[in-house]
């Protein structure tokens, strides 16, 4: 009991001390909507400001917003990025709902502006660790063969490191690649890449505008994953106006349709994109190359119906896959399907209530016919049957609480192996296993002082490893199998469970500066076993159990923020400490594909990762971009690794520097550019050899105790407007433009990787014989890589 | 599926990324202490059996073996014979009477200036050759040809491993790409086919072996194939040293296995 009081103790009186301040004067509460007029789509984070009185509240993601005053007379302001500020003069004698219509603001008038209505959200926010992008902004920076990619957009944040050169899977603040918890509408998508990561999955026309990476201070209703959460929402669909819009590319085309299906009550969007790598294949020479197929195509679709003021009901699906086929010989799928239903829900005028069903499945199957001529296919993947409820509970202007459950079942298929037809291949199957992960949580948003706010929160997470299933014991080596015991359906093979605390406090300075500081601990139930540096489409999901314990995190960070220049710069240094718990990773050779006892070839350890992160951004005017710097370290100390001892984790890039701007010239031509610089991936190189069984194998030092060399590269984009684009009045007109990039500009041979092969050379010693040597050779992807994509929209 | 990992991708990129290219570098690396290397193998057929034992060079260079003399090696089994072996020449050390048998464990111990590594091995059982032969294909992947199969019975009960080996015209192919090694998961107890990868000729001589494995032999092979093949790429296997079956810091391997082979005249 006493250590109970003396962990959660302060949380209690915290909570005690918000009750106490909720005195009885006569108060109103305002609520309502804050929506874009054009599109009449949600605004996720505006502010509703009453400023005589001081105070305000931000909208939620979907849009809603509560305040609570005592009555009489106000100003109210509502204020979002890019748009408008809008100001309504109310009498509040009773509660009120009040929805907002905002207007994005003209060319002319964002080129005019200098100084700005205060924008100190940086300062005076709560978040820290926290990257807000804008689809708006990323548009105008220079896309990878034309394709606009959030992922590849966040990898040019401070504390985001891409896994290789192009790929889009990315390590955050020294964590792994697989402890980013990716959303999209609340849907957990497993495996966010087409063709083996050089395309995220997220067709960039069918998203919200606005979207947050967490890096750190995770809030309480964010779990399942260690290291980052980015959290992603489709568009809903304009209310008012049929649209479609669309673009050709290089390397593939989108089209998007959206519009009412009730005018202002109900509306839908759908999105499609389809790539087509293989269409160069059909120009190669090689008859075998113009017979591979090799392409992605993903779906996206929304339907958002507003039932009453105080009911909404959306509906959203994904469907991607990618294909590769080789004429007859093998044929290869594999995706991600996700499907979101939700019900907003308003109780009362401060009571939000969003309840979601959620599925979201991974899949990854692959035909092929062996040389004996002898056809089979394999099968893996991982489907979760979600359910979530989350309530904002606007409790009065100076707390904002939210709480919620969160369900999910999950079902692992760890891979199927089924001959087809007469065959002397035999059927194999590992069988599937469940698991059961649930959490509660609650958090406050509070404001003490004036200077002084803080969240904090708490969310108590559960795992239950659950049968059919069969569990084997082993002796303590792990070599050796003692006995099996098996579970039914339904039964808990194991149960993990335990508290996730999140804090976050920030101290305004000045008017223009803050400090803040968060912790974190995050815990994570599911674990992916791969024993190559990137991930692959058949790499596995598995669950924790007996003889894998979840990973947990510790994060500690502190920042100071600073706005400069009549908050035209926004300038920010965080510190952050990270340890992580129960990290595994695999024996060397690990059979990780259809290997029932999988848990005899992990091997358990941790790892730790600090670093500053430095941040310069520009928001408005007709030059806006950010410039970032870090310093960073991440180690891993695995049993059974590098001898037990600590060593650089493949995360590891000890400076990172990115430079990303815009510059608008005039209302129809924008040029973009993005230079980025990293310290060169931490690689493992020989230190000796020697022959075995005729093959020369290299003997290896110290893990990653090698570096390539340093990376560098400069991207470039011009964007060019059709001319009917400032045509101001708001009927339906053609909107087009054409966008030129050109990926590594300056064309450095950056190593993509580094090996070693043997070659016969002419033996100097002895004339007319020959030797065998062994060459290093670095692998660069791309140079000079240019694209030219046309966008269109009416 | 472990092959299909480093095809897939190589052809992924060479598909895709036209504009992706090598370039050699110098590059210094690190020299490492020396190591000593035990390699050999017992089988059931009549011996003797050839040990070779060497010293690790560097990784660049011409990679030559540097052969140890003066060693003792000893080999045992678990019914209680004994042999010490003879020196034939410089590094290469012989057996005198020992003979493998399937189902058995075999016993290595090696003293190389004052040090002593031991190693130990089984050797498991294997069913004959069934039938052997060759068919005409003009296959996509090797190359149009004759190419030559063997068929056997796999012997009922999960646990049995297999490498082949294949030789044409007193050639034999023994480069990383040239290790084929399987478990039996997917063909336990059935009569099953192994076609040999290579396109042949007419008038061509082949000789074609497979061989039987234990566990930690199968797994050296899966580490030597992914290992020898170098170091790669964010794609590769995580470069780690190979299995060595040596206590005390040796390397190399002490194997055991039961050959069976065929010779075959393609006409």
């Amino acid at each position: 009991m006493i250590s109970f009081v003396r962990k959660w103790g302060l949380w209690v009186l915290i909570l005690l001390g918000w009750a106490t301040t909720t005195s009885a004067q006569q108060k109103y509460t305002l609520s309502g909507y804050v929506r874009d007029a054009e599109t009449g789509e949600d605004l996720a984070g505006a502010q509703v400001v009453i400023p005589s009185v001081g105070t305000g509240a931000l909208c939620n993601s979907y849009g809603f917003y509560s305040l609570t005053v005592v009555g009489g007379e106000y100003d109210v302001v509502v204020r979002y990025a890019s748009f408008e500020e809008d100001t309504v003069h109310l009498r509040l004698t009773q509660d009120i709902t009040q929805n907002f219509d905002l207007r994005e603001k003209s060319y002319q008038v964002k080129a005019v502006e200098i100084t700005d209505e205060a924008k100190t959200d940086n300062v005076t926010g709560l978040d820290m660790s926290v990257e807000k992008m804008s689809l708006r902004e990323i548009r105008k920076l220079p896309a990878f063969m034309g394709e606009v990619d959030v992922i590849r957009t966040i990898q040019l944040l401070p504390g985001v490191i891409p896994v290789g050169e192009g790929i889009t899977g990315y390590y955050v603040r020294g964590g792994q690649a697989n402890q980013n918890l990716v959303l999209l509408d609340n849907a957990t998508v497993y495996n966010a890449s087409h063709l083996l990561g050089f395309f995220s999955v997220f067709n960039a026309d069918a998203l919200r505008d606005e979207y947050k990476l967490y890096k750190g201070g995770i809030p309480a209703q964010y779990g399942t994953r260690l290291s980052s959460v980015l959290d992603l929402h489709m568009k809903e669909g304009n209310t008012k106006q049929f649209h479609v819009s669309g673009g050709l590319g290089a390397i593939s085309s989108r089209l998007t349709v959206e519009g009412p299906i009730a005018k202002d009550k109900a509306s839908f969007m759908v999105s499609g994109r389809r790539n087509y790598a293989d269409v160069f294949l059909l120009a190669a020479k090689d008859e075998n190359l113009r017979a591979t197929k090799l392409f992605f195509y993903d779906f996206n679709a929304k339907v958002n119906w507003r039932i009453s003021e105080k009911d909404r009901l959306f509906a959203s699906g994904y469907f991607g896959r990618d294909v590769f086929k080789f004429r007859k010989l093998f044929a290869n799928d594999w995706g991600n399907a996700t499907g979101s239903l939700r019900w907003n829900h308003l109780f009362s005028d401060k009571l939000f209530n969003n309840a979601t069903a959620i599925v979201s499945d991974f899949f990854y199957g692959f035909e092929a016919e062996t040389f004996t001529g002898d056809r089979f296919k394999f099968e893996s993947g991982i489907r979760d049957f979600t359910f979530k409820d989350d309530v904002t509970w606007f409790v009065n202007p100076k707390n904002q609480m939210q709480f919620g459950i969160d369900a999910t079942l999950h079902k692992f298929n760890p891979g199927v192996f089924k001959p087809l037809g007469e065959s002397f291949l035999q059927e194999l199957n590992v069988s599937p296993d469940y698991a059961a992960e649930t959490a509660i949580y609650a958090s406050n948003e509070q404001t003490l002082s004036e200077r002084v706010s803080m969240v904090y929160g708490l969310r108590w997470s559960q795992f239950a490893q659950i049968g059919p299933g069969e569990e084997y014991n082993y002796d303590s080596t792990y070599e050796n199998r003692l006995d099996t015991t098996t579970y039914k359906s339904g039964e808990i093979i194991k149960l993990y469970h335990g508290l996730e605390p999140r804090f976050s406090v920030r101290y305004l300075v000045g008017a223009h500066n803050s400090i803040k500081a968060s912790y974190m601990r995050t815990r994570q139930y599911l674990h992916l076993a791969s024993n190559s540096t990137a991930s692959f489409p058949w790499d596995i999901w598995v669950p924790s159990s007996r003889h894998i314990q979840p990973q947990i995190a510790d994060q500690v960070a502190v920042g100071y923020f600073q706005n400069l220049f009549d908050n035209q710069l926004e300038a920010s240094v965080e510190l952050y400490y990270k340890s992580m718990q129960n990290q595994i990773d695999f024996k060397n050779g690990a059979e990780l594909i259809l290997n029932p006892t999988l848990e005899t070839e992990i091997l358990k350890g941790k790892g730790h990762a600090y670093g500053a992160e430095f941040m310069l951004r520009k928001t408005r005017g007709p030059l806006t971009g950010w410039l970032s710097y870090t310093l960073s370290n991440a180690v891993r100390q695995i049993a059974g690794i590098n001898n037990g001892l600590a060593y650089p984790a493949n995360s590891n890039r000890r400076h990172d520097v990115s430079v990303a701007g815009s510059y608008q010239i005039n209302p129809r031509i924008n040029v973009g550019a993005t230079w980025v610089y990293a310290s060169g991936r931490p690689v493992t190189f020989p230190v000796g050899g020697y022959r075995v069984d005729s093959v020369f194998v290299p003997l290896y030092g110290a893990r990653n105790g090698s570096k390539l060399p340093d990376y560098h590269r400069l991207d470039l984009s011009l964007t060019i407007d059709g001319k009917d684009r400032e045509t101001a009045d708001h009927k339906r007109r053609l909107e087009s433009s054409w966008n030129f990039t050109c990926y590594n500009a300056y064309g450095r041979r950056n190593a993509f990787s580094v090996d070693f092969r043997e070659e016969k050379k002419d033996d100097p010693n002895h004339p007319g014989q020959q030797i065998t040597v062994r060459n290093a050779y670095k692998t660069y992807l791309f140079r000079w890589v240019p694209s030219i994509t046309w966008n269109f929209k009416f | 599926m472990r092959h299909s990992k480093n095809y897939f991708f190589a052809l992924l990129v060479g598909l895709l990324f036209w504009s992706g290219c090598e370039q050699k570098i110098d590059i210094a690396l690190d020299e490492a202490d020396t190591r000593v290397v035990i390699e050999g193998w017992i089988t059931d057929e009549p011996g003797p059996y050839l040990f070779k034992v060497l010293q690790s060079g560097p990784y660049l260079g011409d990679g030559a073996d540097v052969l140890v003399s003066g060693a003792s090696l000893i080999l045992k089994d678990d019914m209680g014979n004994v042999d010490t072996l003879v020196e034939q020449r410089a590094g290469w050390y012989a057996t005198t009477h020992i003979q493998g048998q399937q189902l058995h464990n075999y016993f290595l111990e090696v003293t190389v200036a004052g040090k002593v590594y031991k190693a130990s091995n089984y050797l498991p059982r294997i069913n004959p050759i069934l039938a052997a032969g060759y068919e005409y294909n003009d296959s996509l992947i090797f190359g149009a040809g004759y190419y030559v199969g063997l068929v056997a019975q796999e012997p009922a009960g999960i646990g049995d491993y297999y490498q082949f080996r294949f030789s044409r015209n007193d050639t034999a192919f023994h480069t990383v790409s040239d290790i084929f090694v399987t478990d039996d998961r997917f063909v336990d107890g059935q009569v099953s086919p192994f076609l040999y990868p290579y396109p042949c000729r007419l008038g061509d001589t082949v000789v074609i072996e497979v061989r039987s494995l234990s566990l930690a032999s199968y797994d050296f092979y899966i580490t030597l194939q992914q290992q020898g093949a170098g170091t790669g790429g964010p794609f590769a296997s995580v470069p780690d040293n190979l299995k060595t079956n040596f206590d005390n810091g040796a390397l190399g391997w002490f194997g055991a296995t039961a050959p069976r082979r065929d010779t075959l005249v393609i006409q």
